[in-house]
């Protein structure tokens, strides 16, 4: 068992906010977290959903979610959590990040960086079991080669043209993106929890 | 109505955000600041001009991404 102790006191966990509420009252992007929330349902498998009722199972009850509407990596991540939450049991509760700045900052991306969306998972006795931060390092490599990719064949077409491209490119892979941070949190509890 | 003052597209807890408008402040700059965190409408209208935050629109028709090469927060 890790002994990183944490502000998510079993108090603090119980302030958070249910999925369903968060989405109630988000000010920007409903339509993506919506359009993304539909997708999650095809990247959590049968057998993804077997895994994380085993997870639970095994001692992995609750998850914190910090993050903002306003971020695409949360409006693409979040709904996945949410939905491996929905078919587990595993209890799940959303902290907005700067309302928040003392968890966001015990779980900093290489402790530099308040990275959103992070998912920190625990015990029922709230006891710290490991966290996840962002993305999975393979989508961070393959924006990056989007970026490039398209930079290289608009060359001396224009700023507002290769932003559209690299959009409808980036987006376009947002479902199976979904699906990788799927296997990712998959392997972290795996790890985690010995299974 | 065409802008005489620099538009700026912010979000709350953006570091380049508030480094940009601190350094405005103390040069004396006027500006519009428009928060894309607060509404859809204004989110919609800052991706029109960019996908990272600070987003920069000056009366001449320019537009910056960023704050002097820090890292600014992507809303595309």
């Amino acid at each position: 068992m890790a002994e990183k102790t944490t502000v998510v006191t079993s108090e603090r966990f119980d302030q958070g906010l249910n999925y369903s509420d968060y989405l109630a009252q988000i000010k920007v992007n409903q339509d993506r977290f919506a359009m993304y929330d539909e997708s999650a349902v095809e990247a959590v498998t049968d057998d993804d959903a077997g895994f994380f009722k085993a997870a639970v199972e095994k001692g992995c009850s609750r998850v914190v979610v910090i993050g903002e509407d306003w971020c695409p990596d949360v409006y693409r991540g979040m709904p996945v959590i949410g939905r491996i939450a929905e078919l587990s049991g595993m209890e799940m509760k959303v902290f907005a990040r700067d309302e928040n700045l003392d968890i966001a900052d015990e779980f900093l991306n290489r402790g530099e960086f308040r990275s959103i969306p992070t998912l920190v998972f625990y015990n029922a006795d709230q006891e710290y079991l490991c966290h996840w931060i962002e993305r999975p390092e393979s989508v961070t490599e393959e924006m990056a080669d989007i970026t490039k990719a398209v930079e290289t064949e608009l060359a001396g077409q224009g700023e507002d043209a290769v932003r559209d491209a690299r959009r409808d490119r980036v987006n376009a892979r947002f479902p199976d993106w979904q699906k990788d941070t799927v296997k990712d949190i998959r392997a972290l509890l795996s790890q985690t929890l010995g299974m | 109505m065409v802008s005489t003052m620099p538009i700026v597209y912010t979000i709350q807890g953006c570091d380049a955000c508030v480094k940009l408008l601190d350094k405005w402040n103390a040069d004396g700059v006027v500006f519009e600041e428009r928060r894309a965190d607060l509404s859809q409408e204004i989110m919609d209208e800052a991706r029109k001009y960019g996908d990272v935050v600070p987003i920069v629109r000056y009366p001449d028709g320019r537009v910056e991404e960023g704050f002097e090469g820090g890292i600014g927060c992507f809303i595309g």
